[in-house]
């Protein structure tokens, strides 16, 4: 017994049974600038109190193998919330469904418990009235990456060189007024207004918000993998150019029997796809997304994800996209991802008022796990710089 | 009296049994369903006695049997009644009687339902359900569909309805919403730690419905609309209209969980949630 006593504390010591906590606040209290200008009341997760709960709220990333608590401070001042793990088969307790495992109120915190199961894409959202909290934002992306190595998309599986998530959804901004957010409390029906949807997000972002993101960088003849999932009330179809050789390898958390070509793919509330893309033509082009009526089947809205193949992605191409930290917020560790091809020459982590509380001077060409649990909790930026002197800096936040 | 008469011909052909031949007798009602909120609409449902019940009325049969169908019209309209990978079809006139027989050569899920004013009778209800199979242990029948109950009463009051600008308001499994449900033998699953549970559904209403599981992923067994997703392992199926699927969920672990339609907006009944597309599974040990 002892001795399994000390090879445990020897596992968790070296990050075997690595142990993770993040915290996630319920706000009810969130604001949105929409494509057009139009400002709406939102409700989501924020890290912390100062902090506008955006939609979406901030992807969760574990290993497999996991030891994972989230903790949900509920700091609404008004409806109980929850936290579904949507994907991840937990048990009732941990299951976030209101009247089956528990509800938070204001100002409580509620702790969900799971082992980080098969290596995938999973969503994590309110319960709570879901119809409307989920309308009104309370959702998020959440990403499992098998242990060995983080480019692969599950042991065994296909290795890639880089990788985006595209969470989608849409906004019915009559939904967004304080007569339905704030609906009645306890066990009575709740009013819903006609779902008619005039904005289409793809990772919050709409129209020209969309349009003003970077493009997605590709390499020729190299693998980058989409994590795509539907949150929304739509379904949504995409339409990859044929050029891209897209795969769809994965669905909901598990791999495909068969992993398939295929031009166009259709999303559905709640569910998630692995697509593999690779080019071997240079290229500028769009992925097109329409989103589906479900009872007409008819393309509501239209957006589009803009993309370029490159020969090679080289130094000049080392953007925030080809840098990955995480967790955040994190604990006891941070682990850095660089998919750029231009190696790292330091890492400084500062506290918000500029004094140097991390360095790390070793130079590395893929990923490095920084041991940072002896800070102490509050926001900090991490700045990132490569080679050639550029730099990449982040806001992170420790628990 | 017309009730009488139907009773008639059910006593009649109830006992005509020649050999190994089952009859079975089906008739097509049109009646009064009440929802979830006590509102009504017009519906249809094909039933085995002359009383109109909106139900999700299932049909089982096993590989290889034989069966002398009486189908029985007592609505208003004919009615051409089709299964059509038996390349069965049959008109029914308004309040006349057809014996017909069919032989269920294969194991699968089917769908009979009404072609005429197609597909405006099947909406109304007129859509069941067919299941051969070998083994009933631990299987589960959903029959889903949606409503826009404006287009009930416009489709009994002979006004034109238009698919193209479709809102249902009501979303049902086997006639029910939540919580009634979990009312329902047929469609609440019930079971324990490593049974192999098989949930069979046919979508017989016009919307998709993306299904969501807790607490388990799920195994494809079979669709009727497309054989590539046979052996995915998932936990969120969209059934298309008219799309029967089978599913398998082995339990690992005991519990209640949700399963419902993750467009929420059909987890609500004319605009009011939770009375949608939604129950639960009950695992015990």
């Amino acid at each position: 017994m002892r001795k399994l006593a000390v090879l445990l504390f020897f596992l968790a010591v070296h990050g075997v049974l690595a142990q993770s906590t993040t915290l996630l606040i319920a706000r009810n209290i969130g604001k949105k600038i929409l494509d057009d200008g139009t400002e709406i009341r939102t409700f989501g997760y924020a890290t912390k109190l100062s902090e506008n709960p955006d939609i979406p709220g901030p992807t969760l990333i574990y290993e497999q193998g996991d030891s994972v608590t989230i903790d949900m401070w509920n700091v609404s001042q008004g409806a109980p919330h929850t936290i579904h793990l949507h994907g991840l088969d937990v048990n009732q307790q941990n299951d976030g469904v209101p009247h089956l495992s528990f509800d938070v109120e204001h100002m409580d915190h509620g702790f969900y418990r799971f082992m980080a199961p098969h290596p995938g894409t999973y969503l994590y959202h309110c319960h709570v009235v879901s119809a409307i909290h989920v309308q009104a934002g309370m959702y998020g992306m959440l990403i499992i990456k098998p242990k060995s190595s983080e480019n692969l998309t599950w042991e065994g599986g296909y290795k890639f060189s880089r990788d985006y998530n595209f969470l989608l959804s849409e906004i019915d901004t009559n939904w967004h007024t304080d007569e339905h957010l704030l609906h009645p409390l306890g066990h009575v029906k709740i009013k819903v207004p006609p779902y008619n949807p005039t904005y289409f997000l793809v990772n919050g972002l709409s129209g020209s918000q969309l349009e003003s993101e970077n493009k997605k960088m590709f390499q020729k003849n190299d693998n980058t993998f989409l994590r795509l999932a539907n949150i929304g009330y739509y379904a949504n179809k995409y339409i990859f150019p044929s050029r891209l050789n897209s795969t769809i390898i994965s669905s909901d958390g598990r791999p495909l029997p068969e992993a398939s070509i295929l031009d166009t793919l259709t999303i559905f509330p709640g569910e998630r796809y692995g697509v593999i893309v690779n080019s071997s033509n240079l290229d500028v082009d769009s992925i097109k997304i329409e989103y589906l009526n479900l009872n007409t089947l008819s393309a509501e809205g239209t957006e589009y994800i803009r993309y370029e193949v490159v020969e090679e992605l080289s130094s000049n191409t080392f953007s925030p996209a080809f840098l990955q930290v995480y967790p955040n917020p994190f604990t006891g560790f941070l682990k850095l991802r660089n998919i750029g091809n231009e190696e790292i020459r330091n890492i400084e982590i500062f506290t918000l008022s500029g004094q140097l509380a991390y360095e790390y001077t070793a130079k590395y060409n893929s990923s490095v796990v920084l041991q940072v649990g002896h800070l102490t909790a509050g926001s900090y930026f991490i700045k990132v710089t490569k080679e050639s002197g550029s730099e990449i800096r982040r806001k992170l936040h420790k628990f | 009296m017309k009730l009488l008469f139907f009773n008639l011909i059910l006593l009649l052909t109830s006992v005509c049994v020649s050999g190994q031949t089952d009859t079975l007798s089906i008739f097509i009602n049109a009646g009064q369903h009440q929802l979830v909120d006590s509102a009504t609409i017009p519906a249809k449902a094909f039933n085995l006695t002359p009383e109109f019940k909106l139900d999700g009325q299932l049909f089982k049969f096993t590989k290889g049997q034989e069966v002398i169908f009486k189908i029985i019209n007592t609505d208003t309209i004919g009615h051409t009644i089709e299964i059509q990978e038996y390349g069965f079809s049959t008109f029914i006139d308004s309040g006349k009687l057809v014996i017909t027989p069919i032989t269920f050569s294969s194991n699968g899920l089917f769908q009979m339902c009404s072609k005429t004013n197609y597909p405006q009778e099947k909406y109304l209800g007129l859509s069941s359900l067919i299941a051969v199979e070998s083994n009933w242990e631990k299987s589960f029948y959903w029959n889903i569909k949606e409503y826009q109950s404006s287009f009930n009463t416009a489709i009994q009051n002979g006004d034109a309805i238009d698919f193209k600008i479709y809102k249902p308001d009501y979303f049902l499994i086997n006639g029910r919403s939540n919580p009634e449900i979990a009312n329902d033998t047929l469609a609440k699953i019930r079971g324990k730690v490593g049974d192999t549970i098989t949930l069979h559904i046919l979508n017989s209403g016009n919307s998709v419905h993306s299904l969501h599981f807790h607490g388990y992923h799920f195994e494809i067994l079979a669709s009727s609309r497309t054989p590539k997703v046979v052996g995915w392992v998932k936990d969120t199926y969209a059934v298309y209209g008219g799309e029967r699927v089978s599913l398998q969920i082995v339990p690992d672990k005991p519990g209640e969980y949700p399963i419902h339609d993750h467009n929420l907006v059909a987890t609500t009944a004319n605009n009011y949630y939770p009375n949608g597309m939604f129950t639960t599974m009950i695992i015990t040990e």
